[in-house]
This record gives C-alpha cells, structure tokens and sequence, in this order.
C-alpha cells in the first residue's frame, strides 16, 4: 500500500516555484508531493526565511516531524560544500533539536537526507543542488561557472519547438535572439563584465525579445508551452537529473518510519 | 499559577495507553473524529471528581456522567469506559499538576479497579491546593447555550465579586452592543438591561446566549481549568475573534487554564490571537489514534504561525506525519 503521508517540497523563491509546478502538471514528480507556500518575503525571505519555515515542519518537537525535499542553488558550491552549509542552517533553525541529527548520502550526487528523532517521531529533509554542473555545453559553449535553476531554464528555452511555442517570445525569432544573446554576452565578457550564470543569459535573451512579465511568469510559459510541445520522455531528459534526484528523495524519505 | 501540565491516560474509551503533555495557558485541541478530544476532556472531568471529592460541578452536573450522557450511556461506569469494553485491567488517568515554582506535583486516578500504588502522590503541591484547583474545574458545552443553570447556579457569587460589571463590558465588547448591565429576575431568567429596555437573555440569538453564559461560568472560576468543547459554535467569525479575546483575557486575570476543543480553522486562529493579546502562552496539540495508541503533538503560537503561512493546516497533520 502507498504511503499515505505527504512530503512538501520547500524552495527559494517564486522562479522555483514556477518551475516546480510546472514539473507538477507534467506529473515529473512524484504523486505524494506538494510544493510549500512561501510566506510574506519580507517576513521571511529568501534562503533564511526557508529555514525559519522549513523547522516547524521538520522539527519531531513543537513541529509536524514532517518530510521535506529542499531544492537549492548550487551555486559556485560543491555538493559536499552545499551539504554542509545545508547541515550548519538547519542546526541553527533547530537549535537544541539538531543533536540527533543523523545524515543519509543517496547514491545520486549531493543528494542527502537530514533526518532528526524525538522518541518516537522522525523528521527529514532531503537537499536536492540545483544546477546542471556537468552539462559541457552550459560550461564550454556559454561559460556558465555558477549553477542553479536558470540552467534547466536555459535548457527549456534554448530548445527551438518550446522557445516558439511561448508568445512573449515572438518580438525576436528564435535564430536571432539565440544567436543575440551569446553575441551580447561575449560583449560584455571582452568588457571585462563577469557572464557567469544562467540567469545573465536569460536577461539578455529576455531583454532581446522584448519579454515583460516576471521571470516567474516567463517560466510558467515556458513550462506551459513545454508540456504542449515536447514529448513526456523529452520533457523528463530536459529535467534530468532534477526529476531522477526528486524521485530518489521520495524513496529516501518512503523509507522513514 | 496551578496548572495541569499533562495527561497520562490507559485503557480509557479508546485510548489503550496515551499521553498529552506541556499543557500551557490556552490549549486547543484539533484532530479528526475519533481521535480523543472528547476523550481527554472526559478523563479530566474524571479527575476532577475523583481527585476533589466533589462530583457535582458547578451546574450541578455529575462530573463522572457528563460526557457518557453525551454518549447516551445509562451509567459512567459502563463497560464501554473500558478500553475495548475490556475490564480486566484498570482504566488509569494521571495528570501531573504543578505550579510556577514547583514543577513536580503528581495526582493519580483510576477508575474501576483500584491500583496498589498509592492514588494520590504529592511533591510540592499540596493535597489541599490539588483539590481546590480540581473541585473548580468547569466544563461548557454548545448545548450550555440554552442552559438557565448557568446563571441560576453562579449569579449569587458573581454579584458578590461584582464581576456583572466586568461581564457588561465584555459583552459589549464582544456584540457590539450598549448594555448597561444584568439582572436575574425573581423567575430566575436573567435580563440584559439596556437604557430604555430589558430584554431576556433567552430573547437574544444563540451566539450572544452561548458567550454570556460561558463568560458568567468562567467569572466564578479562580487557579482551575475551563473546558470548551467547540466555543466556535453560534458565533460568527467576527464576534468569535472577540468572544476568544474576551474569554483569554478573563482567564489570565483569574489564572485560569483554559483547554478547548475544535475542529475550526477560524476557532484556532481566535484563540491563538487572543492568548497573545492577553499575553498569555498558547499551544495546539494534534491528537491522533490509532490502534489505541494516543498521540497529542504539541505546537506552540509561532510555530503554527509559520506552518499556516506556508500553507499547512495544524488541523490535518497527520497528512505529513
């Protein structure tokens, strides 16, 4: 029988947010999963509101011993550093409740599982990095260093039937505003201004086509026109190994009494 | 300040072995049908009887058959009281009560068969402090509403603390009403007096029936606890958040602990944001059962804050744990 219990997938900020429900609606993750809401930012924004939200839930004491994925930036981190950075913010969201914590590796790189006992109630978080670190193409061709959840956008929005597929994209045709947007990015590295990460391309891609709404909105096109356009084994190898890691955190977490 | 602080409950109804512990100021209780709540409430009625030696309370209640009558049971010691209807073990219900200062008192009850240990431990607490705290302990129910004992039973005492001034403002407070204050005719029916007119309590709607009398009761109590079973019931929202206020306010004044139950979202919120504004602690306790097996989970103010702003309801927790 299928664990009847619920595992919340907490994130950084509305972009995740767009992307993971956009992996939600193409049933890339799994039934028993539910992305958390995000409080008021200013009360609780970004990586340390997460925490600071993410403890209640976890915490087997005056919390819900609940199990949690977390997705983060990679960033220019290793998973181990990203692991252990992981390890120090939920000990201090904890405080006297991370004693017990105990950690699970996963055969899949940087996935780990966090979990924390109180007599008889077990709480877990499994971090999931973000980012596609071995795709040789983000590294070589874009000279992408720094990884995060841009880069499955990048990979969303380079593929040609997805980019058509979107409407705000129409102010520039494909061809060109790929071929713009390496152009610029090459520019402003010969200026000596640092094109990093995947989300300086998508600005300049953005910027390009003339798209307005916000980058959580441009996702959600993205995703949508996506599920339209592009087969359920295309649109799972575009979110690989993102999907494949959420899966493995499920079994992880289907294993906690 | 006396309070209870935990529960300690075995083959009771059905809960085969279970406890609720770090009971505060206000407590709610949430969780399913089926999951305790009335259970908890009845083992400490239960041991408000057996452990004050007074087993009427102050509605002139049998303490021990409130809640079987609820249950349509001819006697509060049917076998259904058993765990299973199974009466060969003993049905034990021991709460720990403690004060500020001294947090190690002990009071143990059973019911049924008598256990060899020693019924009644003290450490720190006095047996007379232990009984005065139980003998007040007060139980209101949505059918209390329509209940004239209410007044007819405490209006004599309430007069005499001059708590209908109180009880005025309060009920002003809460429906936004002009009352100039209450009188208990000859009859026994009590009036709420306006400038130009008196009008039967009973003449009002059920919201303000069930508020005032659950206010009157509450303005007798003094160091014990006031039970609510879904204090939400009659009210409209609005006048919920302010009955809640009303009620925590008066129970801090008068070191009350106040334990309710509910299965309202809005009936948590009002009682968590009315021990705030009396500066009192809160918590919600999530009750499971399973297999007899109890399980109350404690979550303070702020950690059920930040659960409902991400979307959790402290309502349904088992649909995570």
């Amino acid at each position: 029988m299928p664990d009847p219990r619920l595992i919340r997938i907490y994130y950084e900020g509305d972009d995740d947010r767009s992307l993971l429900q956009g992996l939600q609606s193409a049933k890339l993750l799994p039934a028993e999963c539910e992305l958390a809401l995000r409080q008021d930012k200013k009360r609780a924004g970004g990586r340390e509101g997460l925490f600071a939200e993410l403890a209640p839930f976890v915490r087997p004491e005056n919390g819900v011993a609940g199990r949690a994925i977390v997705v983060l930036d990679l960033d220019d981190n290793t998973p181990e550093k990203l692991a252990a950075w992981f390890r120090r913010q939920l000990t201090k969201a904890l405080r006297a409740d991370a004693a017990s914590m105990r950690e699970v590796q996963s055969p899949r790189p940087g996935v780990v599982m966090f979990s924390i006992t109180k007599g008889e109630h077990t709480g877990c978080a499994v971090l999931i990095p973000l980012g596609l670190p071995d795709d040789e193409e983000l590294r070589k061709t874009l000279g992408i260093e720094r990884f995060a959840l841009d880069d499955y956008v990048l990979r969303l929005v380079r593929e040609r039937r997805v980019y058509e597929s979107v409407s705000d994209l129409r102010g520039a045709k494909y061809d060109v505003a790929m071929r713009k947007m390496t152009e610029v990015a090459d520019l402003l590295r010969k200026n000596g201004l640092a094109v990093r990460q995947s989300k300086r391309l998508l600005h300049i891609l953005r910027a390009t086509a003339g798209v307005r709404p916000s980058s959580a909105e441009f996702i959600h096109q993205l995703m949508k026109g996506a599920a339209k356009v592009l087969t359920e084994g295309e649109f799972r190898s575009l979110f690989s190994p993102l999907a494949d890691d959420i899966a493995e955190a499920a079994k992880l977490l289907a294993q906690v009494p | 300040m006396l309070r209870i602080e935990s529960v300690n409950i075995k083959w009771f109804r059905g809960i085969r072995e279970g406890s609720i512990s770090g009971l505060t100021d206000v407590n709610v209780l949430v969780g399913r049908n089926n999951c305790g709540k009335t259970t908890v409430v009845e083992a400490i009625l239960r041991l408000a009887a057996s452990g004050s030696g007074e087993p009427r309370d102050a509605l002139g209640r049998n303490r021990d058959a409130i809640v079987s009558t609820f249950r349509n049971e001819a006697s509060p010691i049917e076998p259904s009281a058993w765990h299973q209807s199974d009466q060969s073990r003993p049905i034990e219900i021991a709460a720990r009560i403690s004060d500020e200062a001294e947090k190690n008192a002990v009071v143990h009850h059973w019911i049924g068969t008598v256990s060899p240990k020693t019924p009644y431990e003290e450490h720190g607490v006095s047996r007379d402090q232990a009984k005065v705290f139980l003998k007040g302990i007060a139980f209101f129910h949505p059918a209390d509403a329509r209940d004239q004992r209410v007044e007819r039973n405490v209006w004599p005492q309430l007069l005499a603390t001059r708590k209908d001034k109180s009880l005025t403002r309060a009920l002003n407070n809460v429906f936004a009403l002009n009352a100039d204050g209450f009188q208990l005719l000859p009859d026994q029916s009590l009036m709420v007096l306006f400038e130009n007119a008196g009008v039967r309590l009973d003449g009002q709607g059920d919201g303000t029936r069930a508020a005032l009398r659950a206010l009157v009761l509450l303005a007798t109590r003094k160091s014990t606890i006031f039970i609510l079973e879904e204090p939400e019931s009659h009210q409209h929202p609005g006048s919920l958040e302010r009955f809640a206020q009303a009620l925590c306010k008066q129970a801090r004044e008068q070191q009350v602990q106040l334990i309710l139950s509910t299965h309202s979202g809005e009936c948590v919120r009002a009682f968590l944001k009315g021990a705030e504004a009396a500066q009192s602690e809160a918590a919600v306790f999530h009750l499971t059962l399973e297999d007899g097996k109890f399980d109350a989970r404690r979550l303070d103010a702020e950690a059920v804050e930040t659960l409902q702003g991400t979307g959790i309801d402290v309502r349904a927790l088992d649909l995570y744990a």
